[in-house]
């Protein structure tokens, strides 16, 4: 009979007390599951300690690195990444089982519906890298962390749960803090806010999320989705201003 | 002689140690100042209570006509005085309401405030200044209902008083949209209240016509570019209370 190939799933977190147990719950099948925690200041360690393989803590720099430091300490001969506001299905599961018994790539794409206001958004579905065989598998790029593998990419049929959306203020507030790490990797690089950044960047933005990934097909949520992500672009803009003046 | 009328400060705060203690010096001219606190978190209530005129009470926010009104009820004295911790009561300003309320003819004064944003005063947008009421009488005046954008209602004659008054609500950017954020969600409980229904024009129409309003009639676009950032944060925060309204009929946060 063959030998099952073995599973590590790494799950990087800041303060996610509220997310984590049913996250960690949902693959509770792995062999191996490394947290790598950019030390929470909530009791995201104390809940997740005792359902996990190894707790890595390391001062977050960006997300490319702390996950490429987590992929030194794993051992299982595939790997999983997740987040801490996502879910393995049963479906999932059962899939990814099979796959890495009979692999025919050597990493695989998952979908990710949104699941936000309650309902599924047709538009914004994304099909992202995140089960690889572990050898050859690293993360590059500060802002936008990209996950590459050797070989070739093959594509899961079932879905990864979402939960992004707790309420409208915290999804405003979240690209309100994530425009500041945004605004300061441009101002290491030297680039300035111009005026061409102010009317443009938001709008392209707004349009790109609305018409043309079909954001107008989810009514009322589609278009928060396409307004909150041009404010964001705004936001990131705003603030790189702000850094050349030495303001908050 | 006739004595000097006393007056009463009144004031309503939530986490304002940085703002505070100027704020307090800059109301020498009162005989007592009531602070209503909404549970601050950080060190108001310390350096509130080492003020000696200051008498300190606390209550859980709900809106601020309410807390306005509540607080102009601790005060003891006739005539008010009510300005928010972010303006800057100059030495001129209040000199002229001493000398002033020596013979008032009216029951409420105005003052016209100046609004600074990211260290600048802004002299268009159609911010560049207002009226508002922060002397009156107590006996005549009163805090309307409205959740957000409280007016002071005075029944009786009214003036406004020469000396302006700087206001600076710009502390951090992430503390400006803040407020934005929790006047749009105030606005959208208000829109629910009357039992308004957010439509199409409202998502489609409104926040652009707030840009353009503030941008280019209002000649935003003199104010370079603090005249745009103002203009596009009004118009993100109109599209927001729709969005708001829009969760509060379908029970969704």
């Amino acid at each position: 009979m063959q030998k099952t190939p073995t599973l590590t799933v790494i799950i990087p977190t800041f303060n996610e007390a509220g997310y984590i147990e049913d996250a960690l719950k949902s693959v509770a099948f792995a062999d191996e599951i490394i947290l790598i925690d950019s030390f929470s200041e909530d009791a995201t360690l104390t809940l997740a300690t005792p359902h996990v393989s190894k707790v890595l803590s390391r001062e977050f720099d960006n997300f490319s690195n702390q996950k490429n430091e987590a992929l030194k300490h794993a051992k299982g001969q595939w790997v999983l990444f997740l987040d801490a506001d996502e879910r393995v299905t049963q479906s999932l599961e059962k899939e990814i089982k099979e796959t890495i018994q009979n692999p025919v790539h050597s990493g695989y794409k998952i979908n990710f519906p949104h699941f936000y206001m309650n309902r599924f958004l047709y538009s914004h579905s994304d099909d992202v890298l995140r089960l690889v065989k572990r050898e050859g598998a690293h993360f590059k790029g500060e802002v936008h962390e990209k996950l590459l593998c050797k070989g070739s990419v093959g594509r899961l049929k079932n879905k990864m749960l979402h939960y992004t959306y707790k309420d409208l203020h915290s999804y405003i507030t979240k690209k309100e803090s994530y425009a500041w790490f945004q605004a300061k990797q441009q101002y290491a690089k030297g680039k300035r806010a111009t005026w061409m950044h102010f009317w443009f960047k938001p709008l392209f933005r707004f349009v790109k999320s609305y018409i043309i990934k079909g954001g107008y097909k989810d009514g009322v949520p589609g278009l928060t989705v396409a307004g909150v992500n041009a404010y964001g672009v705004f936001q990131r803009y705003v603030k790189l201003h702000l850094l050349h003046k030495s303001m908050e | 002689m006739k004595n000097q009328t006393k007056i009463s400060a009144v004031i309503i705060t939530l986490n304002e140690q940085k703002a505070l203690p100027a704020f307090l010096d800059s109301l020498w001219f009162a005989d007592e100042i009531i602070i209503l606190d909404s549970y601050s978190t950080d060190s108001t209530l310390a350096i509130a209570k080492e003020h000696q005129k200051v008498k300190v009470y606390q209550r859980t926010f709900d809106d601020f006509s309410t807390q306005k009104n509540v607080a102009i009820s601790k005060a003891t004295h006739d005539w008010i005085v009510f300005f928010d911790p972010d303006e800057k009561i100059t030495k001129q300003l209040s000199q002229e309401i001493l000398s002033t309320l020596k013979d008032p003819k009216a029951i409420a004064y105005y003052v016209n405030r100046e609004f600074h944003f990211m260290g600048k005063q802004i002299k268009f947008s159609g911010l560049q200044n207002d009226n508002v009421i922060r002397l009156f009488n107590k006996n005549y005046c009163a805090y309307n209902d409205n959740l957000v954008h409280e007016v002071l209602k005075a029944s009786g004659k009214t003036a406004t008083l020469k000396n302006k008054l700087p206001h600076y609500t710009y502390t951090t950017f992430d503390n400006y949209t803040a407020k934005m954020h929790r006047y749009s969600a105030l606005k959208a409980k208000m829109l629910y209240n009357k039992g308004i229904k957010p439509k199409g024009y409202h998502f489609f129409f409104r926040p652009w016509y707030r840009f353009i309003n503030q941008y280019f009639f209002k000649l935003g676009i003199l104010d370079g570019k603090r005249g745009f950032i103002l203009a596009y944060t009004s118009a993100f925060s109109v599209f927001k209370r729709y969005v708001n309204l829009w969760l509060l009929y379908r029970n969704i946060k």
